[in-house]
């Protein structure tokens, strides 16, 4: 089963919605808090106004308090008015009141407010004003007196809730709005991502000649995409690498194969006297001894890439170690006049992994050995710094190939003569193993002798 | 004929020298390229066996100075490299055939017989003169209806006069085709072979077919004798 990743764009347009979303809802809130309370204040303004031009109706004269109410204008939602002498008496009240009474407030002088249920059931809102009325007569004292104003609320409660609707209706377009612009740009924004990754998608390890460039490319992916041509690069060149050594293993294998084959068969050929046979069988040997450690060579070298072996210290005599290793090309240098000598001192000891540390002395010793000219001289001493030397008298390695001698297959074609089946295996395995004892081994070549030195590593 | 392998893996060199002198040819060999260039100007082989991967001077480079100096001898080319790149860049350098390691050598002969019989512009495997039949893959000899046994020297030395059948060839002519660096030139190997040449093939017959031209050489086919 395969889960969905989540992606980029869906993750950021969610971000940016909610964000502005709440934004928004909070806005909104406090947007239609101020309008309903302004709302409020101007109503409530309008209904004091209204209380005290009622109230300039009421004067007192000659005859007493009088109060003479207007008439409600038709057409209109009843109001409601009912007006108190000082004594508790109605003094006036509007018809629509009919058998009911208004609440009566009582307080100071001065006006108060509240939210009521009008006598005909309407949601309204009341005032209730101690006023003193007109005093035409100046002839009593006048006595304060209370009136009460209360009116339907519909038409503040609809304007207040149709702001609402709207508040409602564009904070959702605002928000869709945000939306569709919130998508298209991240969608164009991150249109070199997508682009990026379809470009990546197309490479396998057939295209790894491709390159992402990052010509008018955003700053953001400038270095991943260096990054990933730098992979590639690495990438291509180890494919190169493994191609190379492939078919250089092939051809190495084909050489000895060729010359095994065309040997038994030209012996086929016809029948041959018991020596010629003998000779063709001891020749047949010698090529499939060359072909067996060829691949024991590979092999090596291709389990210490794969898994690093563990390493078993201990001390070793370094003396003894490079007389055994010797041993098994004695009889060649001896055919070829080559001179040995081994000049490490015989107490010199290092803690290292034996088996390992033979491989690369061997394979040194096996190079000179097989390499040096006819005639000349191979020497093994210890260094100051504890590591060894094999040198040879030549020929000299040419300078611009000191370096690929550690190249797996590497044949020097050009100085050195090749000896039948010879493989650059040899020093190639030498090097992997040093890195693995944590030696450095390092070849100088001048026309005098070629040295490779095994020596401890530096950055250990 | 006569081969020259160009080939440094010793082993492989050996054994096709063996096996093209079990053939009859006359072969020298070398394991060096600069060597290798150096006898085929010395000699005119009829087949150039030639290893791409040499020490010192590379095949490729043979090829090239080989060419460059005019000489025609075709060339088999030997490669451990099979991509098709490695066989066009052969050919390229005026190599006339090539053979991927490891081959089978009953190929290798048949593609050096090939390219002997370019050398004499021939175009089937089977020469006739007069009533002689030679079959130069078997390595047979009939005359009339009668098969003639010859050694493989002896059989080398009448294919070369087939080859130039018709045309008077000189003592030195058959030195550089039949006899390799091993044969001494001034032995009396040359009169010998023919010698038992001509009692095989001509003993008693009314027409004989191997003449001698004193002082120039022989010549191989119907003709009088001086």
């Amino acid at each position: 089963m395969r889960s969905n990743p989540i992606s980029l764009r869906s993750r950021l347009t969610t971000a940016v919605l909610a964000t502005v979303g709440v934004v928004l809802v909070v806005l909104a809130v406090l947007l239609y808090l101020v309008v309903r309370r302004t709302a409020w204040r101007q109503h409530d303004d309008g209904l004091r106004a209204r209380a005290e031009a009622i109230a300039a109706i009421a004067e007192h004269d000659d005859d007493g308090y009088e109060m003479s109410l207007p008439p409600q204008p038709a057409g209109q939602l009843p109001a409601f008015v009912e007006v108190w002498t000082r004594d508790g008496s109605v003094l006036a009240r509007t018809p629509s009141l009919g058998t009911k009474d208004l609440p009566k407030l009582d307080g100071p002088l001065g006006a108060e407010l509240a939210d009521t249920t009008l006598p005909d059931g309407r949601a309204g809102r009341l005032i209730a004003l101690r006023f003193v009325p007109r005093d035409d007569a100046r002839t009593h004292p006048v006595e304060p007196m209370l009136l009460v104003l209360a009116e339907g609320t519909e038409a503040i409660d609809d304007a207040i809730a149709t702001a609402g609707v709207w508040f409602i209706v564009l904070g959702l377009g605002a928000l869709a709005a945000v939306f569709g612009v919130t998508t298209w740009s991240l969608r164009r924004g991150l249109r070199p991502l997508t682009e990026l990754a379809d470009r990546i998608e197309q490479i396998d390890d057939r295209r790894l000649t491709t390159r992402l460039s990052t010509a008018g490319q955003p700053a953001e992916l400038i270095v991943p995409i260096r990054k990933l041509d730098e992979l590639l690069a690495r990438l291509e060149r180890a494919f190169a690498r493994e191609r190379q050594f492939t078919a250089d293993v092939s051809h190495e294998l084909r050489t000895p194969l060729a010359g095994l084959r065309t040997l038994l068969e030209v012996t086929a050929l016809r029948p041959r006297s018991t020596t010629e046979y003998a000779d063709a069988m001891a020749r047949g040997l010698e090529v499939v001894a060359q072909l067996g450690a060829l691949v024991e060579s590979l092999l090596a070298l291709a389990r210490l890439d794969a898994d690093q072996p563990a390493l078993e210290t201990e001390p070793v005599r370094l003396h003894d170690l490079v007389r055994e290793c010797w041993s098994p090309y004695r009889e060649l240098a001896t055919s070829r006049t080559l001179r040995f000598t081994n000049d490490v001192p015989e107490h010199a000891t290092a803690t290292t992994d034996r088996e390992k540390l033979r491989i690369v002395v061997t394979n040194l010793l096996a190079n000179a050995a097989e390499y040096t000219e006819v005639g000349g001289w191979i020497a093994v001493a210890q260094l100051p710094d504890g590591g060894l030397e094999v040198a040879d008298s030549g020929p000299p390695i040419p300078d611009d190939q000191v370096d690929r001698v550690f190249d797996r297959l590497w044949r020097g074609d050009a100085a050195r003569t090749a000896t039948g089946v010879h493989c650059g295996i040899g020093l190639a395995l030498a090097r992997a193993m040093c890195d693995r004892l944590a030696l450095s081994l390092t070849a100088t070549s001048t026309t005098e002798r070629v040295a490779f030195r095994i020596a401890p590593r530096g950055d250990r | 004929m006569r081969v020259l392998v160009i080939e440094d893996y010793a082993l492989l060199r050996d054994s096709l020298v063996s096996g093209l002198q079990d053939l009859g040819y006359a072969v020298d060999a070398t394991g060096d390229g600069n060597d290798g260039l150096w006898r085929s100007g010395e000699h005119p082989y009829d087949v150039m066996i030639l290893d791409l991967m040499l020490p010192g001077l590379g095949g490729l480079d043979v090829l090239r100075r080989l060419r460059a100096a005019g000489n025609t001898v075709p060339v088999l080319v030997l490669t451990a490299k099979d991509s098709i790149e490695d066989r066009v860049v052969g050919l390229d350098h005026g190599a006339d055939d090539y053979l991927v390691k490891p081959f089978a050598f009953d190929e290798l002969a048949a593609r050096v017989r090939a390219l002997v019989r370019r050398r004499y512009d021939r175009d089937v495997a089977v020469i006739r003169v007069a009533d002689v039949e030679i079959d130069t893959r078997k390595r047979s000899v009939r005359r009339g209806d009668q098969i003639v046994p010859l050694s493989a020297r002896e059989y080398a030395l009448l294919e070369y006069l087939a080859n130039r059948a018709g045309h008077v060839v000189t003592r030195t002519e058959i030195w550089d085709h039949v006899y390799d660096a091993a044969d001494e030139p001034w032995s009396n190997v040359l009169d010998v072979h023919i010698s038992h040449l001509r009692r095989k093939l001509d003993h008693g017959r009314a027409r004989r077919l191997i003449h001698t031209r004193r002082g120039l050489g022989y010549m191989f086919g119907e003709g009088d004798d001086e």
